[in-house]
């Protein structure tokens, strides 16, 4: 057993609030897959207002942690608010549309994950917003996770004169602190059958309303075959994930990994995203039997714990060419495999369920999470693991300092970064970087 | 707490009375007491059905936060943005205050209190910390049948695991009598809230909020011998600008006595642990599980209540006549924000202007005097007293 280490991990306090500079560089994309992950994305974007505005689709903007295999199924093209919040940080427009919500009276310092949507729907500025901002959508769906979700998109549901669905997130006495190696075979066990039943209750209730709304009809069958295809998709990401953890050097940097796992989830099941989860694995596959690393000098395998840097991508490869940090680990591809893949498909809305019904509860809350990313530390021989602790997202800052003790005493120096996903006011790079910098020159000895 | 007589009420007799007062000045006395009895059963919110917690034969004791003390064991666990009265109470058991208390009951209806419930679970798991038993009451307050029928399978739940911690199996008669008895004490409640309506105010928001704040820390049979009392003596004027307090709940007066200073007078208390803590009667035709469950799920509110509905707000401030709103958010708030631009809205097309307190401390301290007073020398006339 590792030393375990002082568990007094520091914590980078935000600057006051600024402007973002525009100093935010784009990431480096070493895969080719990357580019064609992103362009598929860019192109089902860019004809979905066509798509919606002329041909009159139905369209459905759903949370992350929502059933998007109910609008596979029915042929109903759906936006994830998670992917729509980080492309518009991405474009450096966060500051703008916080100052709208805070014009409008709404508080700008919350949950700003979930709210840069609505926030870019209330400017109702199209030559501003990406596309010039999202059709108005059949349905807005979320899973009430965080106190403030039922709010924030009923406001949004309004705004855009459309349903808001809510799903429950109810608690969770079974806590199996090692769900990972249970959930895809007994997952009525591990997620309680009355969680299933509940979200599968909810599920019907939202297929009910979808068929009155849009004419279609979803099939069972379709289904089925879909959650198959799911399984086929996440074995191969999951496969991906299993290499990124035991290559050296880390073929992959976590700006290739994300793009090349999260927008095939956005699709999952299709024949697009199941060549891409397989294209992504094979260059993968030959990166590492090449020898081919992420970065030149691999010293210091990382942890990223939490959603990205959205607002500025380039920060992890700052890290990597300062220190020969790699962030061999992020969340979104082992993931693929605990919550995604599930054996037994008798009762294809049940596995279904099983898989939504506890997405957010085991990244964010202990057991599960500390236990899962300490299982995953060890997997991946991290030396260092760096946690986003974004202070104005309560579901995202939770279970941070339980993870960061049981990193601790599994042997992982562990730094606590206070700093948002979506908003970079107040980011600055250097500063950030040199504060890692500072951590792992007292912590990690390579 | 601070434990003066009110400045604008001068009631028939002494207030608080003395069996207030004491459970104002310690708050965990009596359940301590009451040990001797039976089990005592902590809980944190007003989403909890107390009438189980009373017919197993326990002291009910909602946990008091420990206003304004440093957290910082807590602050080992917790991270920011939690409720700061889940970050007090964590402090509180992880002190061992609350060492004498056989079970604590959160609920599901609260981001902090739920997460709260993990973190405790974790660290008997871990047994990093000594804590006592939690227990998760799951209430679900969307509006639809199937969260009803998962919170039935809830409220029974919660009656097997109070049958489990006393032996003894709950008996309809004496769910049915703890409904009758925490019927009357809503129904009495009532009649204070009447007097805080009347024009003049005939009972000051200061008594009112600490007279909840003790309901919580008693018995129920002797927080009725209270209101009995209270109800007997005449009530007094209590001037000033008629004040809805709406926003994050207060579990201390200091808001209300820096309202009274700077010239306004609360009437009304928006908030969980103000007017809508005990919520209205529970029905006493039903079976008392689907009673209670009903009850929990349609009429006790929270941060999760979906749809958000502003009628009971504009509801609550006509009948208490009231002449402005004090909007107050904790610095942690960030849930109830968001109905604001709504709710202003609503308040001032019936005429009440509203001050909005963003980002406040919780206690409130006296940084807000400023605020308060110049709200209220800029109201209209008509609306100064």
């Amino acid at each position: 057993m590792p030393t375990p280490r002082a568990t007094t991990g520091l914590v980078a306090r935000k600057p006051e609030r600024s402007e973002a500079t525009g100093a935010n560089s784009a990431s480096r994309k070493d895969l080719a897959c990357t580019q064609a992950a992103t362009a598929y994305q860019r192109d089902y974007v860019k004809s979905l207002r066509r798509r919606v505005s002329e041909d009159g689709e139905p369209f459905a903007i759903a949370q992350a942690d929502t059933a998007h295999e109910i609008f596979h199924v029915m042929g109903i093209p759906v936006i994830s608010n998670q992917w729509w919040s980080a492309y518009i940080a991405a474009k450096q427009l966060s500051p703008h549309y916080l100052r709208v919500l805070e014009e409008k009276g709404f508080p700008s310092a919350s949950c700003r994950y979930c709210s840069l949507g609505l926030a870019c729907t209330l400017d109702r500025d199209p030559t501003r917003a990406p596309w010039g901002g999202l059709p108005r959508p059949t349905v807005i769906t979320a899973r009430l996770t965080c106190d403030c979700i039922q709010r924030v998109f009923s406001h949004w549901a309004s705004a855009m004169n459309t349903r808001f669905y809510p799903f429950e997130a109810p608690g969770w006495t079974h806590k199996d602190p090692r769900w990972f190696e249970h959930s895809r075979t007994r997952w009525g066990e591990v997620y309680e059958a009355r969680r299933i039943d509940l979200h599968v209750e909810e599920m019907k209730g939202l297929i009910r309303f979808l068929e009155a709304e849009t004419h279609r009809t979803f099939d069972d069958g379709k289904l089925a075959t879909l959650m198959r295809r799911i399984n086929e998709q996440e074995e191969l990401l999951y496969e991906t994930a299993l290499l990124l953890g035991a290559a050296r050097p880390c073929p992959a940097s976590i700006a290739d990994q994300i793009p090349n796992v999260m927008i095939p989830q956005w699709h999952r099941g299709s024949d697009w995203a199941i060549q891409h989860a397989r294209r992504f694995r094979d260059e993968v596959k030959e990166r590492v039997e090449r020898g081919i690393g992420a970065s030149e000098r691999e010293r210091i395998r990382m942890m990223w714990i939490g959603a990205g840097v959205w607002h500025d991508p380039g920060f992890f490869n700052a890290l990597e060419e300062r220190h020969g940090a790699v962030f061999v680990w992020s969340m979104y591809l082992p993931f693929a495999g605990p919550q995604y893949l599930r054996d037994d498909l008798g009762d294809p809305l049940r596995a279904l369920a099983s898989r939504i019904c506890a997405m957010n509860e085991v990244l964010h809350l202990p057991p599960w999470m500390n236990e899962w990313m300490a299982s995953e530390a060890k997997r991946s021989s991290i030396d260092a693991a760096v946690i986003l602790a974004p202070a104005h997202h309560r579901l995202s800052v939770s279970g941070t300092k339980m993870t960061r003790r049981t990193l601790e005493s599994a042997g992982v120096p562990t730094l606590e970064i206070e700093a948002d996903m979506v908003d970079g006011q107040g980011w600055e790079r250097e500063r950030m970087v040199n504060y890692v910098s500072e951590f792992l020159q007292a912590r990690v000895r390579r | 707490m601070t434990m003066v007589a009110s400045e604008n009420t001068r009631l028939g007799r002494e207030w608080p009375p003395p069996e207030l007062a004491a459970a104002l000045r310690e708050p965990l006395a009596r359940a301590r007491a009451a040990k001797a009895n039976g089990p005592v059963v902590a809980f944190v919110s007003n989403n909890i059905p107390i009438e189980l917690i009373v017919a197993a034969g326990c002291f009910p004791l909602q946990l008091p936060a420990l206003q304004g003390d440093l957290t910082p064991r807590a602050d080992l666990y917790m991270e920011q943005s939690f409720d700061p009265m889940a970050r007090s109470i964590f402090e509180r058991l992880l002190r061992q205050d609350c060492s004498f208390v056989d079970l604590v009951v959160f609920p599901r209806t609260a981001d902090s209190f739920h997460r709260l419930y993990y973190y405790l679970c974790e660290l008997q798991r871990t047994a990093s910390e000594r804590v006592p038993e939690s227990f998760l009451y799951d209430l679900l307050h969307t509006p639809w049948y199937s969260s009803a029928e998962y919170n039935y399978a809830s409220t029974v739940a919660f009656r097997r695991r109070l049958e489990d911690l006393t032996g003894v199996e709950m008996s309809e008669t004496a769910m049915r009598a703890s409904i009758a008895l925490y019927n009357r004490i809503r129904r009495k409640l009532s009649l204070v809230s009447e007097r805080r309506y009347s024009v003049p105010c005939a009972f000051a928001g200061t008594d009112a909020i600490e007279l909840l704040i003790a309901s919580q820390q008693m018995a129920p049979e002797a927080f009725e011998g209270v209101l009995d009392d209270l109800l007997t003596c005449p009530g007094r004027v209590a001037e000033g600008t008629r004040v809805i307090v709406v926003g994050s709940a207060h579990d201390t007066s200091a808001l209300h006595r820096a309202i009274a200073r700077a010239g306004g007078q609360v009437v009304a208390d928006h908030h969980w642990r103000g007017d809508l803590l005990f919520g209205p009667c529970v029905d006493e035709s039903l079976p008392p599980l689907r009673a209670l469950t009903t009850h929990y799920h349609r009429d006790s509110a929270s941060v999760r209540t979906y749809p958000t509905a502003i009628a009971g707000l504009i509801e609550s401030a006509r009948r208490a006549r009231a002449q402005a709103a004090i909007f107050y958010y904790y610095a942690e708030e960030e849930s109830l924000t968001w109905d604001y631009p709504a709710q202003a809205a609503a308040l001032a097309a019936i005429g009440v202007p509203a001050l909005r307190l963003d980002s406040q401390s919780y206690p409130p301290d006296d940084g807000i005097q400023p605020e308060l007073s110049r709200f209220f020398a800029d109201l209209p006339l008509a609306a100064r007293v």
